[in-house]
C-alpha cells in the first residue's frame, strides 16, 4: 500500500478540539486501524493538541498547532506541532502516576494518557518549533511482531 | 458551539448529573461549574450518570479528581454510573477506579448512599 498523508491546520484554542478528533477518526478510519485502536489515537493527539494550546501557547488563541498524519502500511503516525513553550520530557518532572493519583492532583495526566493509548511516543525540539510524534500500529502488525 | 451538556435531577438527597456528549478541554468549565454549584449547595452526595457520555479527556479526569475531596469532606462522595465502555477504558488506565466507585446501573450507584439502617 502506497503511503498517504494529511494535514490539518488549527488556531490555538480548545474549541477547535473536536474538530481534531473528527479528522484523527478519519484518518484511522483510513489507515485501517480497529475502532478501539483509533479511538486511543483519537485520544492521544487530542491530548497533544490540548498541550501545546494551554501549556504551549499558555491559552494564547494566536498560535496554530499544525497536525500531520502519515498512513504507514503496517501504523498510522500523527504529530502534532507548535511554535509555542518548547517542551522536553528530560528536564520536565513528570510526576509518577500512583502519586498523582494518592495527591488528588488535578493535571498533568494527558502525558501519561498518551503513553499509555499509542505505541509510541516521541517529543522533538527545535530552535523554533515543538513537536510530539504519536504512533499507533495496526493490530496485525502487532501480532507480526509478537510472533517474529 | 459546545458539544457537551450537563443537567441535573435529585433522588431524594442524592444529586445526580447527567452528562451527554463530548467532555474535554474546552468543555471541562462547564463540568466544573457544574460539581461547584452541588458543593455550593451542600449537594455532596452526587452521582455523575454517564451514559450518554461519548468522550472523556484528562481534564475531564482531573475535574473529578478536583472534586474528590471537597465533596468527601462535605459527608459525601461522587459515584459514577453508567459508562461506555470506551470512556470507562480513559479511567481505567490512569487506574481512577481505584479511587471512585464506579457502578453499571444509576440505580446501583444510589443505593450505595443509602446506610444500612436506612435500608432495613
Amino acid at each position: 500500500m502506497a503511503r498517504r498523508a494529511h494535514k490539518l491546520s488549527i488556531p490555538s484554542r480548545t474549541s477547535e478540539l473536536a474538530r481534531v478528533r473528527k479528522c484523527v477518526s478519519a484518518w484511522a478510519a483510513e489507515a485501517g486501524l480497529s475502532d478501539d485502536e483509533g479511538s486511543a489515537l483519537q485520544c492521544a493527539v487530542d491530548e497533544a493538541c490540548a498541550n501545546a494550546i494551554e501549556h504551549g501557547y499558555n491559552g494564547n488563541p494566536d498560535g496554530r498547532v499544525e497536525l500531520e498524519a502519515d498512513l504507514k502500511p503496517d501504523a498510522l503516525v500523527v504529530t502534532v506541532r507548535h511554535q509555542g513553550e518548547p517542551f522536553d520530557p528530560k528536564t520536565h518532572n513528570i510526576i509518577a502516576l500512583t502519586e498523582m493519583r494518592s495527591g488528588r492532583r488535578q493535571h498533568g495526566y494527558g502525558l501519561h494518557l498518551m503513553h499509555k493509548l499509542v505505541d509510541d511516543v516521541r517529543f522533538m525540539a527545535t530552535k523554533n518549533s515543538s513537536e510530539v510524534r504519536l504512533t499507533k500500529l495496526k493490530s496485525a502488525s502487532k501480532q507480526e511482531k509478537r510472533e517474529a | 458551539m459546545s458539544n457537551f451538556s450537563v443537567s441535573f435531577r435529585r433522588n431524594d438527597s442524592v444529586c445526580i448529573l447527567d452528562l451527554t456528549g463530548e467532555l474535554d478541554a474546552h468543555t471541562a468549565a462547564e463540568f466544573e461549574a457544574a460539581l461547584q454549584k452541588c458543593v455550593t449547595e451542600g449537594n455532596c452526595q452526587i452521582v455523575v450518570q454517564g451514559k450518554d457520555l461519548q468522550y472523556i479527556s484528562s481534564a475531564g479526569l482531573g475535574v473529578f479528581m478536583a472534586f474528590l475531596e471537597p465533596v468527601r469532606e462535605g459527608g459525601g462522595d461522587i459515584k459514577i454510573a453508567g459508562l461506555q465502555p470506551r470512556v470507562f477504558t480513559v479511567f481505567d488506565l490512569l487506574g481512577f477506579p481505584i479511587l471512585f466507585e464506579i457502578m453499571d446501573s444509576e440505580d446501583e450507584a444510589i443505593s450505595r448512599f443509602v446506610s444500612p439502617s436506612e435500608s432495613n
